[in-house]
């Protein structure tokens, strides 16, 4: 059977710790990952200063030095830390990858060697003088980095115009929490709260691993059930860390509890009202427009999937409506598209346009929209959007990433479907359920970032945005 | 079709025919058994360097700078029919990119393998290019022009080009500035399609799990016939020094962002002597400034670099250097400590036990980098336009020695072969 075909096996470790694995001989490395997910709150800044911190060194690598030559010497793998978001959601990621063995030169055993790396940077965390939480000077450095990049935001306009949007629209949302924070949220962060928040996630978060490639199941599988059904149970690490301001693990290492687990809680619906629209200006040569839509997040795998080929007939492509009519018949954007956020229940249209042709894009957005809300598709659009992304689930067998994120996309919407069979409930898509998902989409915010001579008074309800 | 070479490369489980075409063009067909996508990977050797050149009826002609990178979005028109729709219909991904030196297109299907195959050959080799199209893509192009000024690492990226350059065309980006995309006629990308775009001057790569016999029967079918001839193109005379040591511009970031880069006196021409560059150079700049360096940690720790560092090397038959950016609030700083440190590792060479290490890792990375059809099929056109074999990396990695590396710092990593360009906030 192919992997198109395949299911992973899927194993409860402990509870709300989930293992999914799906071995490959075929491909030449290993990708294994492992999520921890608490929900997007006001520990998200500290969060992703600890992914950053705990990658400065280890109890037995302990420098950054240190950690990359230990994984030079493994022939190249990767062993890293990250933090970021999904739906409402904030994940702390460990990310392993290596060269499968049978392609090392003497067949050398490297994999476990290399889960242990990503599992020492987690529980075995470098300790500052006299066994403090962590190194005072790594955490104040780590600390002016993470206030740099939020400077910097503005550096980067695409990510910059969709943070202040989402800021904009979903003002009084988890969703408006990015993993960074604001300044005044990271400036207030301390050595204690980074070690709150590790054992917290150690202890209590929810956690789905996935392995795909070349490697032994029985051999992972034992390696991770030694780790997880010990988790919690090694998390101090020698700190002390009785000056925890906080938190349910305060006051030392938690005893092993896994039912403590929790998991997080799907995002509560919003019902928008009459457009609102905003309008930022920055030094900028292209102009970037991003409008909002608000949709009821679609229950079961066949309103998911018409929802999905909605925005594909919409904006999912080079083949999809607003690049053919925006860019291709009026020339009005080098670039648009839309992205649907099925479980926050959300679609974003993104584009990239000449300021001065703001209204005539925002326009002729909403009016596609409407149009598809009205049943006006036609069947050779939404060929193509099936064609489009059938192309795209018949491939994923050839990758280990997209077969990991499939998989783990599945797990979280609580499905349990191969490519194949996704693919075949895709297929099975009636163009009136496209057109009812459509129906559903409420415009709710536009948002322009335009240069410092664009139109000031673009919007009809102008509302200045503070950088 | 004349098969060329069979190559058989064991460390990574890969086996390549190349072979050629009736009209000359190379073509490189890789089986991948069980694997669901194919991929499609078509190019030559053209880009926005090319802007004046004679073309093989012997006259000289001069195009707009961005003319390569406009060529290449008019294919996708198509003639009867958008490309996009063609594609689209058969379910494929697919694009095209210019680059300095050469343009290619691709597509990548799982289940459509001939009928794309048949699209990308048709839509590269017969477009159809009139004003009336040209114009109406003139916009679109402007935009894209216009999003890569905006962005800080794009615009520095050629601001150190222009530090480092007097001449060379890679002082302007792939896409030309908007005045040279507004001056852009049919005729000058109808000249550069008729001198650049000749059957014996493409390079196909094609990765599947499909037969290869019958792949290489379609390819000989759908190619054009042969069209001999020879464009050549013209650079300007380039001293072998940098055009300045340093430059700067206002520009809306919140941190300025600092380049420093060291450049060869000249390029080493294709084939295994480009190969042998890009070797060293990239195992010497891991060497260096990698997070396993000394220098690394030691530029962390003093706060010269942050996790905006990173580094970086170029090289091509008529260019190549290496270069470090990451944002700085003290570029002087910035720039003296790196240039100090890249002294000191010209001076004294890397220590054998970093070396090894580094190498082992390169090593992993390549052998486990080719893993789908697409990015097989990509890095063995890389490697046709590059006029090497496919996986001759391997080869010249193994071989290269501590003493090379040395030898290359010493000559490459000269102050006086260094430039910085910096983007400052406005005051």
């Amino acid at each position: 059977m192919s992997p198109s075909q395949t299911l992973p096996d899927h194993l409860e470790l402990a509870p709300e710790v989930h293992l999914l694995t799906l071995p490959e001989p075929r491909f030449k490395r290993v990708l294994l990952q492992v999520h921890f997910e608490r929900p997007l709150d006001a520990d998200t800044p500290a969060r992703s200063l600890l992914a950053q911190v705990l990658q400065q060194g280890s109890a037995a690598y302990p420098s950054r030095r240190a950690l990359a030559r230990r994984q030079e010497e493994l022939f190249g793998a990767g062993v890293g830390l990250d933090s970021g978001r999904v739906a409402e959601s904030s994940m702390l990621s460990l990310t392993c990858g290596c060269v499968g063995e049978r392609f090392l030169p003497q067949g050398e055993k490297i994999l476990a060697d290399v889960l242990g790396l990503g599992r020492e940077l987690l529980e075995a965390p470098l300790r500052g003088a006299g066994g403090s939480a962590c190194d005072a000077d790594v955490f104040a450095r780590e600390q002016a980095q993470m206030l740099r990049q939020i400077d910097a935001r503005s550096d980067d306009r695409s990510a910059y115009a969709f943070y202040q949007f989402v800021r904009q629209m979903c003002a009084d949302e988890p969703f408006a929490r990015f993993t960074l924070g604001t300044r005044a949220e990271a400036l207030a962060l301390q050595p204690d709260d980074l070690e709150r928040v590790r054992t917290d996630l150690l202890a209590r978060a929810a956690v789905q691993v996935v392995a795909v490639g070349p490697f032994d199941r029985g051999a992972l599988r034992a390696q991770l059930q030694e780790w997880f059904a010990n988790s919690g149970a090694n998390l101090g690490g020698g700190a002390d860390c009785s000056n925890n301001r906080g938190g349910d693990s305060g006051g030392g290492a938690p005893p092993a509890d896994p039912s403590r687990r929790e998991v997080v809680a799907r995002p509560q619906p919003v019902t928008p009202g009459a457009l609102r629209e905003f309008h930022q200006q920055m030094s900028i040569d292209q102009a970037r427009l991003l409008l909002g839509f608000r949709f009821p997040a679609p229950q079961d795998a066949c309103a998911m999937e018409a929802m999905v080929l909605a925005n594909a007939v919409y904006g999912g492509g080079l083949h999809g409506r607003l690049f053919q009519v925006v860019r291709e018949q009026r020339s009005l954007a080098y670039g648009i598209s839309s992205s649907p956020y099925l479980v926050k229940g959300l679609m974003v249209v993104s584009a990239g346009i000449d300021a001065a042709a703001h209204a005539g894009v925002r326009d002729e957005v909403l009016h596609q929209a409407g149009e598809m809300a009205a049943g006006r598709i036609e069947e050779q659009e939404l060929a193509m959007a099936k064609a489009s992304i059938l192309n795209g689930l018949r491939g994923l067998g050839d990758s280990a990433g997209s077969l990991a994120r499939f998989h783990l996309r599945e797990f979280r919407l609580g499905f349990q479907r191969s490519p194949e069979q996704r693919a075949a409930q895709i297929d099975a898509v009636e163009l009136d359920q496209v057109a009812a998902a459509a129906s559903t989409w409420q415009a709710d915010c536009s948002y322009l970032l335009s240069g410092d001579d664009g139109p000031a008074s673009a919007a009809t309800s102008s509302e200045e945005v503070s950088a | 079709m004349k098969i060329l070479q069979q190559i058989r490369e064991a460390r990574m489980d890969e086996e390549v025919i190349v072979a050629e075409a009736a009209s000359g063009m190379r073509v490189a067909v890789a089986r991948k058994p069980g694997y669901s996508t194919a991929a499609g990977y078509f190019g030559l050797r053209f880009g926005s360097n090319d802007v004046r050149f004679r073309s093989p009826e012997g006259g000289e002609v001069q195009v707009p700078e961005g003319s390569a990178h406009y060529l290449e979005h008019k294919l996708f028109e198509g003639r009867e029919e958008k490309v996009f729709d063609r594609f689209g219909k058969l379910g494929a991904d697919f694009n095209g990119g210019t680059g300095f030196s050469s343009t290619s297109y691709y597509f990548v299907s799982s289940g459509a393998f001939a009928p794309c195959l048949e699209v990308l050959l048709d839509f590269v080799q017969h477009p159809m290019i009139t004003e009336e199209r040209v114009d109406k893509e003139r916009g679109i192009i402007e935009q894209e022009v216009r999003m890569y000024e905006d962005a800080p690492e794009w615009r520095g990226h050629f601001l150190l080009h222009r530090a480092l350059y007097h001449q060379h065309p890679i002082r302007v980006s792939p896409g030309g500035p908007v005045s040279e995309v507004r001056r852009t006629t049919a005729a000058h990308l109808r000249a550069c399609f008729d001198a650049f775009y000749r059957p014996h001057r493409m390079c196909l790569a094609l990765a599947g799990d499909f037969d290869p016999q019958q792949v290489l029967d379609w390819v000989e079918q759908w190619a054009d016939p042969a069209r001999p001839g020879q464009p050549l193109s013209l650079a300007p005379e380039e001293p072998a020094t940098p055009a300045t040591d340093w430059l700067e511009e206002e520009f809306a970031v919140s941190r300025p962002h600092v380049w420093l880069g060291w450049r060869e006196g000249g390029g080493p021409g294709l084939g295994r002597p480009l190969l042998q560059q890009r070797v060293l150079s990239g195992l010497a700049m891991d060497l260096l400034f990698e997070d396993s360096s000394v220098v690394h940690e030691a530029l962390y720790r003093e706060g010269v670099i942050d996790d905006s560092f990173g580094a970086h090397s170029s090289y091509d038959h008529d260019w190549g250097y290496v270069s470090v950016q990451g944002l700085s609030d003290d570029p002087e700083r910035f720039a003296a400590r790196l240039r100090e440190e890249a002294a000191r590792f010209a001076a004294e060479g890397p220590l054998a036990a970093d070396f090894e290490r580094v190498r082992r890792a390169a090593w992993g990375a390549t052998v486990s980098g080719c893993q789908t059809p697409a990015s097989l099929a990509g890095s063995v056109l890389h490697s046709l336009l590059a006029e090497v074999e496919p996986f001759e990396y391997l080869d010249v990695l193994a071989g290269v020695r501590r003493e090379d590396v040395a030898e290359w710092a010493a000559r490459v990593l000269d102050p006086a072969q260094s430039a910085v360009a910096v983007l400052r906030p406005p005051k």
